[in-house]
């Protein structure tokens, strides 16, 4: 296992290349882009600035030619540039969806071929949805015929689809079988400059509330051949390929939630600091404004110590990935809205949403953010998903089931990952959730800490109460029963509670194994206190204090820079 | 009797929102609002009155446009008046919501049969109670607890508008891609949503002098006499918004016998074109 240095040096040299970008009339000139959101227009230089910096070699994996052998660094550079401008990354990052059904399926030759179209620059899609049926991908429409003379005809309207305009591929779910079910399904790669002429028309871009700029429109097929290789897979394949991929997917779309809130929380404190209140101080001097400065922070911290462990898991926890995508897709989004909610209510009044931010960009944020809980599955499919598994995740809790390996790898973030292996994504998780059978042992190791060393002796009381409230709620969880389709909407609150645990636990594993033995408690605390008061147990006043010491990380933090876990997990040690 | 004079002439001058010919209507603001057109202000003008006819008569313009509503003064009445009329948005909203779900099928089943869509509608109508029952209180002028004279007016500008937006974005999952486009059956869903949002909490609002997520006397209030009178006070405990009273941080859904309550006297008045406030003043909006 080595340090993961070249991963510090491709992320940083990605990052100062973008910020070098947003000087005026560059082409992520925040100006600019808002101009452009105000037209609903594509960022195309924007996009083309990411293609020149070479992003789209990290949406291949190294054994195809490209650069992606740890998810954390993609994770990371989409990160950056969602703390620019959302519309871009939601843009640019498309393409990893549209081609990881090609990844997953394994076939060299198709794989080689589209690497070399990803490299080139070519923009890919994924069309799932259909206008009348959502997230209900079983309930599609189009359908694939095998054609005569071999390959496949393609009829039906796909919609609501990202980039499906711009696009030149777009990986297509279509029925093969009238029966439909799970394995009526196949994936194709459609080419579109292969389809003849008439068999396809792009229905027009659909005006959006939030990344106003972006392509989301759809691709109607009208007995479109396509070629027997654009098969991805075997026949029937479809939806199995696409619930893994989803895995990947919902998983890393933390990244785009975290670049957001990192940009709101920064455009927040800036605003906070530098504007004066009626009495003339700044309104960050005011404590109740510092105390929701912090608990967004704590928020914040709490969604990427999420974000990380589960883009980790992808390597070292792969079959956990229906329960941690699940989690992550349903919590990280959720907690990011919420945090942009938060920090609106309190300083919108004061300007935030107006002459406080002359590009309109924390409405931005806010408006662009809310798509993320929204695509790739909603926080209420992915919360269904966690309710199908409680029984097998009440058991696994109870039996105690780890994989200390895969849970230590996933948990310490300067380790390089081991390599992935898709073979390994499973539709159900056999073991379970580590992270959260994995809590009994962390909390006892923070306690054992704490004995030796006084200031963890508060974070270990909260950890104590975290583990009590994780075993009462797995025992609530196996006692829901409940026919299908009839799943009663308190288990939903199940899953929030779920998530929440996740979370904290997350925060918990990382600072016992992502940072010196010695190093600083303050955001674990903070971490541990949002958790608790988010899942509805007791937080004493003095406990939530840390919050406002959170907030100074905040507020004291170099101009232009983020509060990040990362900083403090892997500074040279 | 008075009160719903002035508000049916009104809302009988604005017609059926959901009418697509209706030039006040959904469709036409929707339109106005993509073209940056502004409307003619004389159809949307409220007479001037006592607060409560005046409160309602601004609920039937906020039904179909905050902004609309104008941009009131900043005295302590006029805080709740405007903060109250955004009742308006959420009863349009959980309209459009509910039309949505029994419009879609999801998963073998209609949408509106979901468990956990209904507890969101009927939390959300709850919370419009709530809201409803606070800003009736401040704008009568109600002195609820007179050992906590302040209690009224921190609800109002604090509390409330929270509570509102609060509603409108859990709705705003349920109509999931939905509420996200600005075009289409239920594209006003997302302009009510921004145009509430900002006239909750947009520049030049009145900022709350404490902390607006300071703890108040909530259920005080609540159980004060001049509440009970008003709603059933297990509906209002039901209310999800409460929890922005303090600590916690999720909202819990309504369930049991209050959950089902709510959700069919939801269900009677969208049929019945009835307002979700305490009036239950006819709509002139057709199923």
């Amino acid at each position: 296992m080595t340090v993961a240095a070249p991963t510090v040096g491709t992320v940083d040299r990605f990052t100062r290349h973008l910020h070098r970008l947003t000087g005026p009339g560059l082409a992520l000139d925040a100006g600019e882009l808002a101009a452009l959101d105000r037209a609903d227009a594509f960022p195309a230089d924007a996009c083309r600035a990411l293609d020149e910096a070479g992003l789209p070699r990290h949406y291949v994996p190294t054994e195809h030619g490209g650069a992606l052998d740890d998810f954390g660094v993609v994770m990371r550079l989409l990160r950056a540039v969602s703390r620019i401008d959302l519309t871009v990354a939601a843009a640019h990052g498309k393409t990893y969806l549209g081609a990881v059904s090609t990844w997953l399926a394994g076939a060299e030759e198709p794989a080689r071929r589209l690497a070399r179209r990803i490299t080139d620059g070519e923009v890919v899609s994924c069309a799932l949805t259909e206008r009348h049926h959502g997230s209900d991908l079983l309930a599609g429409e189009v359908v694939a015929r095998p054609a005569a003379d071999g390959g496949w005809l393609l009829d039906g309207e796909k919609w609501l689809i990202n980039n499906a305009t711009r696009a030149g591929l777009v990986t297509v779910l279509a029925r093969t079988d009238d029966a439909g079910g799970p394995r009526g399904f196949s994936l194709f790669l459609v080419d579109k400059a292969r389809l003849a002429p008439g068999t396809y028309t792009c229905p027009p871009k659909v005006p959006t509330y939030g990344i106003r700029g972006a392509d989301i429109s759809g691709i109607a097929l009208h007995g479109a051949r396509v070629p027997a290789d654009a098969l991805i897979g075997r026949p029937g394949q479809g939806v199995e390929i696409i619930v893994k991929a989803l895995h990947i997917t919902r998983t890393c779309c933390a990244a785009m939630s975290l670049g957001a809130g990192d940009h709101a929380l920064a455009l927040a404190a800036d605003f906070a600091a530098g504007h004066p209140a009626d009495d003339g101080t700044p309104l960050a001097r005011r404590p109740h404004v510092r105390r929701e400065l912090g608990e967004a922070t704590a928020g914040l911290l709490l969604a990427e110590a999420t974000g990380l462990v589960a883009v980790r898991a992808l390597h070292s926890l792969t079959g956990e990935m229906s329960v941690l995508s699940a989690v992550a897709k349903a919590y990280v989004p959720a907690q990011i809205d919420a945090l942009i909610a938060r920090l609106l209510h309190l300083l919108g009044p004061h300007g935030l949403l107006g002459p406080g931010d002359p590009h309109g960009q924390f409405a931005k944020a806010e408006r662009d953010h809310r798509i993320i809980g929204i695509f790739d599955g909603s926080s209420l499919v992915n919360r269904s998903a966690l309710i199908e598994q409680f029984p097998r995740l009440a058991r696994g809790y109870r039996k105690g089931r780890v994989d200390a390996a895969g849970l230590a790898e996933a948990t310490s973030p300067h380790i390089r990952p081991r390599p992935f292996a898709p073979a390994a994504l499973s539709l159900l998780s056999t073991t379970g959730n580590s992270l959260l059978a994995g809590l009994p042992d962390a909390v006892a190791e923070l306690r054992e800490r704490a004995r030796h060393r006084g200031d963890l002796a508060a974070p270990a009381a909260l950890a104590t109460r975290l583990l009590d409230a994780t075993g009462r709620l797995h025992e609530a969880m196996a006692a829901v029963r409940f026919p299908p389709r009839a799943v009663p909407a308190e288990a939903f609150d199940l899953a929030e509670r779920y998530e929440l645990c996740c979370a904290a636990a997350c925060a918990l594993h990382l600072w016992l194994r992502g940072g010196p033995a010695d190093g600083d408690v303050t955001w674990l605390r903070g971490c541990l206190v949002k958790a608790l008061t988010d899942l509805g147990e007791p937080v004493e006043d003095d406990e939530a204090a840390v919050l406002d010491d959170l907030a100074g990380l905040l507020l004291d933090r170099p101009s232009g820079s983020f509060v990040s876990l990362l900083d403090r997990l892997e500074s040279p040690s | 009797m008075n009160t719903l004079t002035a508000v049916e002439a009104l809302e009988q001058r604005l017609g059926d929102p959901f009418d697509p010919a209706n030039p006040h209507g959904f469709d036409a603001l929707l339109a106005a609002a993509e073209a940056h057109r502004p409307q003619d202000p004389e159809p949307w003008r409220v007479p001037s009155g006592a607060p409560e006819p005046v409160l309602h008569a601004l609920r039937a313009v906020c039904r179909r446009s905050p902004t609309l509503a104008g941009t009131p003064g900043t005295g302590a009445a006029d805080e709740a008046l405007a903060v109250g009329a955004c009742a308006g948005a959420l009863d349009s909203a959980l309209r459009i919501t509910l039309r949505h779900l029994r419009g879609r099928r999801l998963y073998g089943a209609a949408a509106a049969d979901l468990p956990v869509l209904r507890s969101v509608l009927s939390g959300a109508f709850a919370d419009l109670l709530l809201c409803d029952a606070l800003t009736t209180l401040a704008v009568r002028g109600t002195d609820a607890l007179p050992d906590r004279p302040d209690a009224t007016a921190h609800a109002v500008t604090a509390f409330v508008p929270r509570v509102l937006q609060g509603a409108l974005d859990r709705l705003s999952v349920v109509m999931g891609s939905r509420f996200y486009i600005r075009e289409g059956d239920h594209a006003s869903f997302q302009r009510l949503l921004h145009e509430t949002q900002r006239a909750l909490f947009g520049a030049g609002r009145r900022t709350p002098e404490r902390d607006p997520a300071a703890p108040f006397p909530l259920d005080a209030l609540l159980a004060a006499p001049a509440v009970t009178g008003l709603y059933d006070p297990a509906l209002l405990a039901a209310a999800p918004g409460r929890a922005l009273n303090g600590r916690a941080r999720r909202t819990p859904q309504p369930t049991g016998s209050a959950h089902e309550r709510l959700y069919a006297d939801l269900v009677d008045r969208h049929e019945a074109n009835l307002a979700l406030d305490l009036t239950r003043r006819p709509l002139p909006d057709r199923p």
